[in-house]
């Protein structure tokens, strides 16, 4: 048995079309349930119209961890340990064969958790969104070059089996685990990235993750900077906080690892940037190096090669590395983050 | 979850210049080290690897 979870809060721009791909799956799940928190707009009409089910929260106030947990204290009582649950987000399209793959991959290994998927940018968005689409192309590629592994089964779309998520809610309860929402709900309900936190929970507790190249979805873009802004202060905000909730562990040290080199990487583009400011305001001049510009030169490399699952035009593009824009952004974001995080700031999502 | 720790460096680098400001060798090859670290990762990017299907 196969159910599908869709926490949707005013989803009515997309719920369509991503209960359509659900629709087109060559193995077809059991039930689709569109959990409905505090919508105002047509989401549930339109579900309903598409033949899902839906559930209302009921007074849910910690936005999708809180819907699902709403919904999955309900479901897996009743469960089977081998029913297998899909969660994925409402603005997000899985590949027809989606399902039919990630279930083969679940079967295929028993300590395998969640199997997540690979996703590509949907369309809009203009320069903002290009940009994400290439970034997300990237990412495709690295993930399909470390076979699979990765670091987070992201909330996009992940499958699990009901014994792995009640595994989650007993180490919850029996204090192995942080406790979440406290009341042994699978999400944690007190952090920014509850994807990030299930998938240390998940590895704390010796599963294996994985996000395979042939489980593929399309997933939403950014459609402005302001938005971008907001989501990536808080993936970043987000994975710092996990990392310190669970601190120095087995499981956390590549994490932590990943973190320090981060914040080298701000503090190294502040500071050239900063003396490159200082040499041009005192007159000092920049001066060619035929040794940094060859390593400038592996940089570009590096971006067009990294983009050829987007096709020539775009790696043709990247040579320019006008990429630059969104990789300095994120810079500044992740400097912000740092300074939330460090500085106890009110969190806001 | 995408980040790409290259790119700080060739943000940094992208001009190919250095700015001498008289801040020390220190300061340099620190500069330096990290570029190294970031040149390293991003060579190990753009190299095939064998059976890239999962």
């Amino acid at each position: 048995m196969i159910t599908v979870l869709i926490p949707a809060h005013n989803e009515a721009a997309g719920i369509t079309s991503t209960l359509q791909s659900l629709k087109d799956q060559t193995l077809s799940p059991g039930r689709v349930i569109v959990v409905a928190d505090n919508c105002t707009d047509a989401t549930e009409q339109l579900a309903l119209a598409q033949g899902a089910e839906v559930v209302p929260t009921a007074g849910n106030v910690d936005k999708k961890a809180g819907a699902l947990n709403f919904v999955l204290s309900r479901l897996l009582p009743d469960a089977a340990p081998e029913d297998l649950i899909l969660i994925q987000d409402a603005d997000s399209q899985l590949s027809p064969d989606f399902i039919e793959r990630a279930v083969a991959h679940l079967q295929a290994d028993s300590r395998l958790g969640a199997v997540g998927g690979v996703f590509s940018g949907g369309s809009g968005g203009g320069f903002v969104g290009h940009l994400q689409r290439n970034e997300y192309a990237r990412y495709a590629r690295d993930v399909k070059r470390l076979k699979g592994k990765c670091l987070v089964v992201t909330g996009t779309a992940a499958l699990f089996r009901a014994r792995t998520l009640r595994d989650v809610v007993a180490a919850r309860l029996d204090g192995s685990l942080p406790p979440g929402n406290g009341h042994g709900g699978v999400y944690d309900t007190s952090v920014l990235t509850e994807d990030n936190e299930l998938s240390f929970a998940l590895l704390t507790l010796h599963y294996r993750i994985k996000s395979p190249a042939d489980c593929t979805l399309v997933t939403e873009v950014m459609p402005s900077w302001r938005e971008l802004w907001a989501q990536r202060l808080r993936w970043k905000r987000g994975a710092v906080e996990n990392c310190v909730q669970y601190g120095w562990t087995r499981v956390t040290r590549p994490y932590w690892g990943r973190q320090a080199l981060a914040v080298v990487g701000v503090l190294v583009t502040l500071a050239y940037f900063g003396t490159v400011a200082f040499a041009l305001g005192t007159g000092a001049g920049l001066h060619i190096q035929p040794f940094w510009l060859a390593v400038t030169g592996v940089f570009v490399i590096e971006r067009v090669v990294t983009v050829r699952l987007r096709g020539w035009k775009y790696m043709l593009a990247a040579a320019t590395m006008y990429e630059l824009v969104i990789d300095l952004f994120l810079q500044v974001v992740h400097a912000k983050a740092y300074a939330d995080a460090a500085l106890n700031n009110k969190k806001a999502w | 979850m995408y980040d790409n720790p290259a790119a700080p460096a060739a943000a940094g680098l992208g001009s190919g210049t250095l700015a001498m400001t008289g801040a020390g060798d220190l300061f340099w090859f620190a500069l330096a080290a990290f570029a190294l670290v970031a040149l390293g990762m991003a060579v190990k990017r753009i190299v095939p690897v064998r059976g890239g299907k999962s």
